[in-house]
């Protein structure tokens, strides 16, 4: 079966209070990016990853998990 | 209050998904219009068929570079961040497959209905464009909405 990545990256960034633009602003990517991410539908690369967790002030593992883990 | 960068991009990118689908429909159109036009050639058709290439090759590039062309270098760094190179990618490769599926036709076709190499090599070209096009304007369109 095919690893599925999760995510927390809606509930950090509302926790910040931020929309997907303001988030998507801070770190130079498009909205719908953040969007896809958001939804599942689209992995971020491992800098992407990493930009989103400095960006929320969160480890890289809490904001991504593998399904299962 | 000015636009923010990201209002601009988000602009620039609903427009740029809804151009490809109208380049790629008009693109197709176009073509069904002039298969006739593969004869042997005068002036004016050539002329017209000459500028069919400049068309694909104008549709290539935008393809490519994702047009905005005279944007700023940060929003054209936007405008093709990671989520549109992923769909750019898996845009030309069902463009990849849908030429494939073309050629394969137009070979069998060729054994019941004779066809010059210029009407079927640009019958593949347009079905693989078209297809990259169309591909890439349905995934920039389901990412851009649910916002």
């Amino acid at each position: 079966m095919a690893d599925r990545l999760l995510n927390t990256l809606k509930d950090e960034r509302t926790r910040l209070g931020l929309t997907q633009a303001e988030l998507a602003e801070r770190i130079e990517v498009s909205r719908k990016t953040i969007n896809t991410i958001e939804n599942g539908v689209f992995v971020p690369s491992t800098i992407l990853a990493l930009k989103l967790a400095q960006a929320l002030d969160r480890p890289v593992e809490q904001l991504f998990r593998l399904d299962g883990d | 209050m000015p636009a923010t960068t990201a209002e601009i991009a988000e602009k620039a990118a609903w427009g740029r998904a809804r151009a490809a689908t109208v380049l790629a429909s008009t693109f197709i159109a176009a073509q069904a219009g002039s298969f006739g036009d593969d004869l042997p050639l005068n002036r004016p058709q050539a002329l017209h068929l000459s500028a069919w290439v400049v068309w694909a090759a104008m549709l290539m590039f935008f393809l490519v570079t994702g047009g905005n062309i005279f944007r700023s270098k940060r929003l054209r760094a936007i405008l093709n961040d990671e989520s549109t190179q992923d769909h750019r990618r898996r845009a030309m490769a069902l463009g990849f497959w849908g030429t494939i599926g073309a050629a394969m036709f137009l070979y069998v076709a060729s054994f019941y209905e004779p066809l010059s190499a210029r009407l079927a090599l640009r019958l593949v070209i347009t079905v693989g464009i078209a297809v990259a096009l169309l591909r890439f304007s349905v995934l920039e369109r389901k990412a851009l909405k649910n916002g």
